[in-house]
């Protein structure tokens, strides 16, 4: 029993380092992400994080679900998906008029638009420095074990910056 | 025959050699992991380059140490410098001072930006934060009032050129 957690104490480290910049387990709950994460009942789903993505590559792609900190609860998680990056213009379905995306930054929404706070109603375009990791796949409850799709509304992007996704 | 006990030594020679590496690698690994944690929980160390801070901070490779404890977990004060992720660019950092806390308003005089008078508010959860040298800093009076999740460390001491405390406070900024 000592000796195990002795091996415990000297591999944590290295399981938060890895934890914080390649790969995380993250459980999901709430509607907001309905019905590509926690189905209709808004029950509990746990998913698969990686984070080489942004933390490392700083490479951003529309269509992510990404999880990010929420602007206004620095110790608040949300997940939400990638609908634009920097220079691109949105269409902003609660004003009702294009936005551009300030540099640095990215609008957000959750694919059950009804049940999510995001980009449109409370936070506007959401800096990039925000975002943690990308969901790549689901992974309980067994039933829905599926890998988590790239795609977004293109209907909702104006114009697409053309130097292509990503920032700096 | 002797060739078969050549073989077996050989094999053992590997064995032993691929145990070593394997456990320097694990070592060095740990190490680094642990290098992690007490730079992104505990204390770090940052370089300061750029003519914003001046003049606490000359900005031609002056070195600080920073903690991340208070930004994660207390509070932090006007007149705190804080090291922050680049709101314009996630890839870099910058440092800067907070000059306002959220709820508080923040009055902005005309300059390039606008030929009138602004008054904000910092919304919850983020701080309002500007450089020390106003007419060459690029901050929250051009990119706006910034989250504190972006917030990574709090400035407390310097240590080159010189080793100095750093005071953080509204005082030591010149208002003009």
């Amino acid at each position: 029993m000592r000796g195990f957690l002795r091996q415990l104490v000297w591999w944590l480290p290295a399981g938060i380092a890895l934890n914080d910049t390649v790969c995380s387990v993250l459980v999901v709950e709430g509607q907001s992400m309905s019905p590509t994460l926690c189905g209709d009942s808004g029950s509990a789903d746990i998913v698969i994080v990686e984070k080489v993505s942004y933390k490392w590559l700083h490479k951003y792609q529309r269509g992510d679900v990404a999880v990010l900190w929420a602007p206004d609860q620095p110790h608040q998680q949300l997940v939400k998906r990638v609908i634009a990056l920097e220079q691109d213009i949105v269409w902003d379905s609660e004003k009702n008029k294009p936005t551009k995306i300030p540099q640095g930054r990215c609008w957000v929404e959750g694919d059950n638009p009804e049940a999510s706070g995001d980009s449109r109603n409370m936070y506007g375009a959401v800096h990039l420095g925000l975002l943690e990791g990308r969901v790549t796949h689901v992974i309980w409850p067994p039933q829905r074990w599926a890998a988590v799709r790239q795609w977004y509304p293109s209907d909702k992007l104006i114009v697409e910056e053309q130097a292509g996704s990503g920032a700096g | 025959m002797a060739a078969g006990a050549t073989w077996a030594r050989y094999q053992e020679r590997v064995r032993q050699w691929v145990s070593v590496a394997a456990s320097h690698t694990g070592v060095f690994l740990h190490t680094l992991s642990c290098f992690y944690v007490v730079s992104r929980y505990g204390v770090f160390v940052s370089k300061v380059t750029g003519p914003s801070m001046f003049p606490t901070f000359a900005g031609r490779g002056d070195f600080v140490i920073a903690e991340a404890v208070t930004p994660m977990w207390g509070q932090l004060h006007k007149g705190d410098v804080v090291i922050c992720t680049r709101p314009v660019d996630p890839a870099e950092s910058i440092i800067k001072r907070v000059v306002a806390l959220e709820g508080e308003e923040v009055v902005l005089y005309p300059d390039r930006e606008s030929s009138e008078v602004r008054r904000i508010k910092v919304p919850p959860g983020h701080v309002w934060i500007q450089g020390d040298n106003l007419t060459h800093s690029l901050d929250s009076r051009q990119y706006g009032a910034v989250p504190l999740a972006l917030v990574r460390g709090r400035v407390v001491l310097q240590v080159w050129p010189r080793v100095t405390w750093v005071e953080n406070s509204l005082e030591s900024v010149k208002r003009t």
